[in-house]
């Protein structure tokens, strides 16, 4: 399964539609849902994420998945 | 030399001329003891060695052996201060902390302490030990010779000298034999240093009880196990920590815990899905307690089964508790209990009461409509993520009740847009699922408790008290 459908339904989520949607400004997850997306994505990887330079931008799945390096 | 302003040298003359050669103290590790006859003559001899030494007071760096600890009962025939310290921090600690004391001192130590004068005149007599002379700073109003200080640990940062006379030391262990029906047929167990509050209860219970103290610091599991199956203790005080590292002893064989009539936890409160497993195997009347060095008891609870194990009790005789402000706040007590003073620091004891006359714990809680008191934490523990509190106590009571995990600290981790966020390290006896934890949080906690860092330890950092030392918890890497 891909990365981030794994982490979504782990946390209960549905992904959007759009690659490209910021899923923080969404309203998709709020602070501490998206504190949540980055744990388990770090969990997962093995990789950091900077939560504060996480939301300076938009949160999008294509942004989410440059930052950890992977595919869809 | 024994007189009215020595109330607790009389009272423990007393009891010891009563037991004779029956064993006043027991070391575990070493199977040495001392006889109250024993006791009582060695502290005389201290009192002739130091009666003719000009300080008022005299402070123990490192545990006591059998060989130095009658001098705890030596301070209190010659009306002088007993500053026991811990010899495991660093020097300067140490410095900062004598020279703070506001009279001259007779240091006794366990090691080399660099910086202080050698102290020629006194006769050590065998003893393996280093003497010197610590000035006091002399500074602000005099006040009178405490008989215990004792400095709060370094989880509250500044050391703080809690001042106990003799009358006050008296009245508090009077409270907890009342509480638990102490009489001179126990035999007590004690894992605590000699500097920490707990340890010195240990002491004074078994002293002026004629009862058998059987001292097993440093704590170590297999020591401990040996002291109970060598010495069958009938009554004990461990920190809850302690009793959660032994938990998978006394889980695996109850019977373990057979000569016991009584287990007290204190200090940091046990969750409560701990104490529900516990009691299911108790053959003892288990109790909790709450306070602090300053107050003594606050409140205490006897569990039994079935009964609700989140709260630490309501409040005893000679006791009133009181939450600041409404629903969560800091714990407020008054007690007939409370120690004497900060020795030399006469603004900080001021500054720790309100201006009705509570003193202010720095614990954070609750009370139920029953005046039952649940603990949630140090006051300076709790934070804010997202414009809303956390308190460390709430995630780490629910951690806890996951299996094989013996410790946890959940800690704020600084961030520049959620203020916080939620930082948890915990210890297991087994390889960790941090997924696990994770979710578990998720299913137990409103969200913006989750953690949102969880890393993992074989142990975490304890203070020599047995707790676990929140400062340094909260500095891993982040």
């Amino acid at each position: 399964m891909d990365l981030l459908q794994t982490v979504f339904t782990t946390l209960g989520k549905s992904l959007p539609e759009s690659e490209d949607v910021c899923i923080y400004k969404s309203g998709l997850v709020d602070s501490f849902e998206l504190m949540q997306v980055v744990l388990e994505l770090e969990l997962l990887t093995g990789k950091h994420l900077d939560i504060s330079e996480l939301v300076a931008e938009e949160v999008s799945l294509r942004r989410l998945r440059a930052l950890l390096n992977v595919k869809s | 030399m024994s007189n009215d302003s020595t109330p607790l040298w009389n009272l423990f003359n007393e009891v010891s001329l009563g037991q004779g050669q029956k064993l006043a103290i027991i070391q575990s590790a070493t199977g040495e003891s001392l006889s109250y006859a024993a006791l009582r003559s060695k502290a005389m001899e201290f009192s002739e060695a130091l009666s003719v030494l000009p300080y008022k007071a005299v402070a123990i760096v490192g545990e006591p052996d059998l060989n130095l600890l009658p001098i705890f009962l030596s301070a209190a025939q010659l009306g002088v201060a007993c500053v026991p310290l811990s010899d495991s921090g660093p020097n300067e600690v140490l410095a900062d902390v004598l020279s703070a004391l506001p009279v001259d001192c007779l240091v006794l130590s366990t090691r080399k302490v660099p910086g202080l004068k050698e102290e020629q005149q006194f006769v050590r007599k065998g003893l393996d030990l280093f003497a010197y002379v610590s000035y006091g700073n002399n500074s602000g109003t005099p006040m009178a010779i405490p008989y215990l200080v004792t400095h709060s640990s370094g989880s509250t940062g500044r050391p703080k000298p809690i001042a106990i006379r003799q009358e006050t030391k008296i009245k508090r262990t009077q409270q907890s034999i009342r509480l638990f029906g102490v009489n001179s047929s126990d035999v007590i167990l004690s894992v605590s240093p000699l500097h920490h509050s707990l340890g010195q209860r240990h002491l004074f219970l078994a002293l002026l009880t004629g009862a058998t103290l059987v001292k097993a610091h440093p704590f170590r599991v297999d020591g401990w196990l040996k002291a109970v199956e060598t010495y069958r203790p009938t009554l004990a005080i461990p920190v809850a920590t302690h009793l959660k590292i032994l938990r998978p002893s006394i889980l695996l064989a109850s019977s373990l815990l057979d000569s016991f009539r009584i287990i007290v936890t204190s200090s940091a409160p046990a969750e409560p899905e701990f104490k529900r497993q516990i009691l299911d195997g108790a053959g003892f009347a288990f109790w909790e307690i709450y306070g602090m060095t300053e107050t003594a008891c606050a409140t205490a609870i006897l569990y039994s089964v079935g009964t609700n194990t989140d709260h630490l009790g309501s409040a005893l005789p000679g006791t009133e508790i009181r939450i600041k402000g409404q629903g969560i706040g800091e714990i407020e007590v008054k007690s007939d209990c409370l120690c004497d003073g900060y020795w030399g620091d006469d603004e900080r004891w001021v500054a720790s009461f309100t201006s009705d006359g509570f003193f202010k714990s720095g614990d954070l809680g609750r009370l139920d409509t029953n005046g039952n008191l649940t603990y949630l934490g140090r006051v300076n523990e709790s934070f804010q993520t997202a414009g809303l509190m956390v308190y460390p106590a709430d995630i780490e009571k629910v951690v806890l009740q996951m299996p094989d995990i013996t410790d946890c600290v959940a800690y704020p981790i600084p961030n520049a847009v959620f203020e916080n966020v939620v930082g948890l390290v915990v210890a297991s006896a087994t390889k960790l699922q941090v997924q696990e934890i994770a979710r578990h949080c998720r299913s137990q906690l409103p969200k913006h408790m989750w953690p949102a860092r969880i890393s993992a330890a074989v142990e975490l950092p304890k203070l020599s008290s047995g707790k676990v030392d929140r400062l340094a918890c909260g500095k891993p890497s982040q």
